[in-house]
């Protein structure tokens, strides 16, 4: 959420706890991932202690990805989401032999690079995938996306929104990329309810983290914006107003983990 | 807020208004002395609910009561200051201010409930459509994605309905029960004929109707009361239970006041239950089996309630447990509080 500031040229936006010029947050976010990217998993699955498997197995259980669904998954950089997808279609029958597709998508090439790796080693290219479904792999700004209109079905951005400059931008491109009828769906850190908890959180995050980011993948500094970046996100009653206001309909949260991260929806009707 | 106003409100199909006999009976005979209420009362008003929002959650429809009671709240203290000013002449600013502020806020919550009803509507629609797949696919998923494919949807706002099979459920028995009401208030002038000949006969011909309804899906029924007996969709469905028995009863021509308005209720619902179990393993013509067991189970109620009348004692006991089955089914749904 930019805040405004009596600069002359441009307006001001946070970056962690720090206070960068707008222009200058996507480039320094950028930095972030290309440092993290190779480690990103290992990462993840120490901070969490693996729950984020199972926050991101919730997360595909709540969309109910159907065959014939068009998935645009962004921020997906690793292809968390994406396979999850794929490997729930799988299970599912198919009498009526449709097809579906999912785009992956991440405003930076390092992190598709690691998650195009990914899926050849899983067997999820688009030559091995059985014929009723496609991936595809493009770098795209979530703010600016290169998608027609009406195109997708399904839109989703896990761990991704709180990096974006403008997240109102991100809802808008969202709201114009979805077929009438489609499903935004966002899984992010959050804030917790109770008062005890967050201390409990807020100590780990930053007494752990940033030192487990130094000893396992060599970046402090990285893992320490990650930290502050979640704090600064909107609460989860203001992400849904956001949402609402970008003109989805029947928006709602969940919380998972007491709060730790919330997945919101929203339907475009 | 007494019960008399919440009826005012025109409560949306919830058992919330019934569950003051008092409040019901006495405002259908006092519709003529509407000029000490706000809004003039007619029995259609007062006895008609809205059964589209049966599939609501409690809570949507607590925070919609208090969101009500508030406006009416802050319309009053207008309308008091609104008297203040004209007597005193001085405070006509704070008035209009309070005025502007109260516009406002009514605005806001025109486009929400706009946007709302728009959003009710699609619902409405893909269950709707969803109910034709319902005899090859069962209560399910597959059904809601299939009705909202054949409305023009994709099938992802299968996601409108958590609850997947049981939002079909609920849906279904929400407009059953609707077109029930109909009915019994077409037979009975709008509930103001209050001779309806023999009330049993009419309790067996109102159950009959209704379970009637049920037989185009009777395949797939054991299906749906799996789905009713979860726990976690308790509340709504004790909710649509007890508001169509009361419904019942009502129209019947039970005016009563006492424990016998609770007992009543209660044992219509659990016949209602026995007949509909046994309707479904009865393989007779036009099922003659399940309506004999109906009258049997009727004739039976009476029969016990006339050996309780008997046994002064006892009946107390038995009232008492009636009334605490009853209350605790109430704090189930979350309405055991007190709202004087």
């Amino acid at each position: 959420m930019a805040t405004t500031t009596t600069t002359t040229t441009e307006q001001t936006t946070h970056f962690g706890y720090q206070t960068v010029k707008e222009s200058e947050k996507q480039q320094k976010v950028r930095e972030v991932f290309e440092q993290v990217a190779k480690s990103y998993d290992l990462m993840n699955d120490a901070m969490s202690l693996g729950i984020h498997r199972v926050w991101k197995d919730i997360f595909i259980e709540r969309l109910g990805p159907t065959h014939g669904m068009r998935l645009l998954d962004m921020a997906g950089g690793t292809g968390d989401i994406s396979f999850r997808y794929l490997k729930y279609l799988a299970k599912q029958p198919n009498p009526e032999q449709r097809s579906s597709h999912v785009t992956v998508s991440d405003i930076n090439q390092e992190m598709l690079n690691v998650g195009e790796a990914r899926a050849r080693q899983l067997g999820l290219t688009v030559d091995q995938l059985p014929s009723v479904a496609s991936i595809d792999w493009r770098c795209a700004d979530a703010e600016k996306l290169p998608f027609n209109d009406d195109s997708f079905t399904a839109y989703t951005i896990a761990f991704g929104i709180r990096n974006c400059t403008h997240v109102d931008k991100v809802l808008s491109e969202a709201y114009r990329v979805l077929q009438p009828g489609g499903r935004f769906m966002c899984l992010e850190f959050s804030h917790l309810e109770n008062e005890a908890m967050q201390w409990l959180y807020d100590q780990y995050s930053f007494q752990v983290i940033p030192p487990m980011g130094q000893l396992l993948a060599g970046q402090w500094h990285a893992y320490q914006y990650l930290v502050e970046s979640i704090r600064r996100f909107p609460r989860q009653d203001q992400f849904k107003a956001m949402i609402e206001e970008a003109g989805f309909v029947h928006a709602s949260y969940e919380n998972l983990t007491f709060g730790v991260v919330s997945i919101h929806s929203g339907f475009k009707l | 807020m007494n019960c008399t106003q919440l009826i005012d409100q025109n409560a949306q199909g919830t058992f919330l208004a019934a569950t003051c006999p008092t409040a019901r009976t006495a405002s259908s005979l006092h519709t003529l002395s509407s000029q000490r209420r706000q809004r003039p009362l007619t029995p259609t008003s007062c006895l008609t609910r809205n059964y589209t929002k049966d599939t609501d959650k409690l809570e949507e429809f607590r925070a919609r009561e208090e969101q009500r009671e508030r406006e009416r709240d802050a319309a009053e203290q207008l309308a008091a200051k609104k008297t203040q000013s004209d007597a005193g002449g001085g405070g006509g600013g704070a008035g209009a201010g309070a005025g502007l502020g109260g516009q406002q806020q009514s605005h806001q919550s025109e486009e929400e409930a706009g946007k709302q009803a728009k959003v009710d509507g699609i619902r409405q629609k893909i269950l709707d459509a969803a109910m034709e797949h319902v005899p090859q696919h069962g209560w399910s998923k597959q059904a809601i994605v299939l009705g909202a494919e054949s409305c023009g949807y994709p099938s992802v706002v299968h996601g409108m309905f958590p609850e997947g099979g049981f939002a079909l459920v609920s849906h279904f028995n929400g407009k059953c029960n609707a077109e029930l009401v109909q009915y019994l208030q077409h037979q009975t002038d709008n509930g103001q004929k209050l001779d309806v000949g023999d009330p049993l006969d009419f309790l067996v011909r109102a159950v009959r109707k209704r379970l009637e309804m049920i037989v185009p899906y009777k395949t797939q029924w054991p299906q749906a009361m799996a789905l009713i007996a979860q726990p976690q969709h308790a509340s709504t469905a004790l909710a649509q239970v007890l508001t169509l028995v009361d419904d019942i009863c009502y129209y019947s021509g039970d005016r009563s006041v006492d424990f016998g308005w609770y007992t009543r209720r209660i044992g219509l619902a659990t016949i209602m239950k026995m007949t509909e179990l046994y309707m479904l393993q009865d393989t007779s013509a036009g099922h003659t089996k399940t309506w004999e067991f109906l009258k049997n189970r009727m004739d039976e109620a009476v029969q016990l309630q006339m050996a309780l009348a008997q046994t002064e004692g006892m009946t107390h006991t038995f009232q008492r447990s009636f009334n605490s089955a009853f209350i605790t089914a109430r704090n189930i749904l979350g309405l055991g509080y007190s709202r004087n």
